[in-house]
């Protein structure tokens, strides 16, 4: 994969632009609790990322990036928000709500969390973002392997 | 645009936030508010008369000091405890704003979602009228954001974005979000430049009517 395809198609560009925006170089679901997922969201380009470090099924970090690319680079988004959930390995079901941003901003928002638990392999770490009152669609997820 | 964080519960963020506060406070007391006459003004008395019971004394003069922002976060935080979640420290980021996180454990996701629920009321019920006057207090003048023009553009000149000072912020938002769309090598070099001047890149919440739409998909 290099920079001149990625040009060729700006969506798919856009899309690997957030995982990386994320902290990961890879776009799959990846094995071993660490992959990043993305989702195009409530406009054309407007795009959720969803990172997950870790190492087998210990997760140890969450990231979720969300951004607008033209035609509505603005107005602001406010009240910028993220949560992630998934399985626990013992069963439970588990959430993180990042806290939010009121401040509004122009530019891409990200939020990064530590977590240091342990998720129950084959569930997915679901993400998702929100503006301005609402929760964004666009659910990146990544697999606990 | 908040730093990259260490840890869930950090006491020692408390304590920045509570020097952050002080700081911010005595710029406010002192009359030398980034919120001055460049900066579009905030219909307070909108808010006021459509916010909830506990917010209203703390927005009745106009002024959001910040002894009442806290005051508001830990109010949205006991009552996201009650919710049934756990809430982590308040920890600060950036542009004098403070937050915090909460996590979930439930026997089923049925049962999560409804401590969610509850737990995201919390906002509304308690803080986020306050914050976003608070928001808005903390906001750049125009001059205030000329100053800061050069640092970030170089900055994002360095990270291999093609603005310059004559884009304004508008302009600069604009290609700043294209690239990262565009290019993953710069969106990697981009955030920190977007870390580092939390308050360049905010901007006042847009009038009412010229949001765009954003629909709810859980």
């Amino acid at each position: 994969m290099n920079n001149r395809s990625l040009r060729v198609n700006p969506l798919f560009a856009g899309l690997i632009a957030l995982a990386a925006v994320l902290g990961s170089l890879s776009i799959s679901t990846a094995a071993h609790a660490d992959g990043s997922g993305i989702r195009v969201s409530h406009c054309g380009l407007c795009i959720t990322g969803g990172s997950v470090q870790g190492s087998g099924s210990r997760v140890t970090g969450i990231g979720v990036s969300h951004t607008h690319g033209e035609p509505i680079a603005a107005p602001a988004r406010c009240d910028n928000k993220a949560k992630a959930w998934g399985t626990l390995a013992n069963g439970s079901a588990f959430s993180r709500t990042f806290g939010q941003q009121q401040t509004c901003i122009l530019v891409a928002y990200r939020q990064s969390t530590s977590v240091n638990l342990d998720f129950r392999k084959g569930t997915n770490i679901s993400m998702q973002a929100g503006h301005d009152g609402a929760w964004a669609g666009g659910v990146p997820t990544v697999a606990i392997q | 645009m908040r730093t990259e964080r260490v840890g869930q519960h950090v006491p020692q963020r408390t304590k920045l936030v509570g020097i952050a506060l002080i700081l911010s406070g005595v710029v406010v007391l002192s009359g030398c508010s980034n919120a001055n006459d460049e900066v579009p003004e905030l219909d307070v008395a909108a808010i006021l008369s459509d916010t909830s019971e506990f917010q209203a004394p703390l927005l009745e003069d106009g002024v959001v000091t910040p002894a009442e922002y806290e005051q508001a976060l830990l109010a949205q935080r006991e009552c996201v405890t009650k919710a049934g979640a756990t809430p982590g420290d308040l920890y600060s980021i950036g542009n004098n704003e403070t937050t915090f996180d909460w996590d979930i454990t439930a026997s089923s996701e049925t049962e999560m979602n409804k401590i969610a629920e509850s737990a995201d009321a919390c906002g509304l019920d308690y803080a986020s009228d306050v914050r976003k006057v608070w928001a808005h207090q903390q906001l750049l003048s125009d001059a205030d954001r000329e100053e800061l023009l050069p640092a970030v553009t170089a900055c994002l000149q360095d990270a291999g974005v093609s603005v310059s000072e004559s884009d304004g912020i508008d302009g600069i938002a604009e290609k700043v979000n294209q690239s990262i769309l565009d290019d993953p090598d710069l969106g990697v070099k981009i955030q920190p430049c977007i870390e580092a001047n939390p308050a360049f890149f905010s901007v006042p919440a847009p009038a009412e009517g010229e949001g765009h739409d954003h629909d709810e998909d859980e």
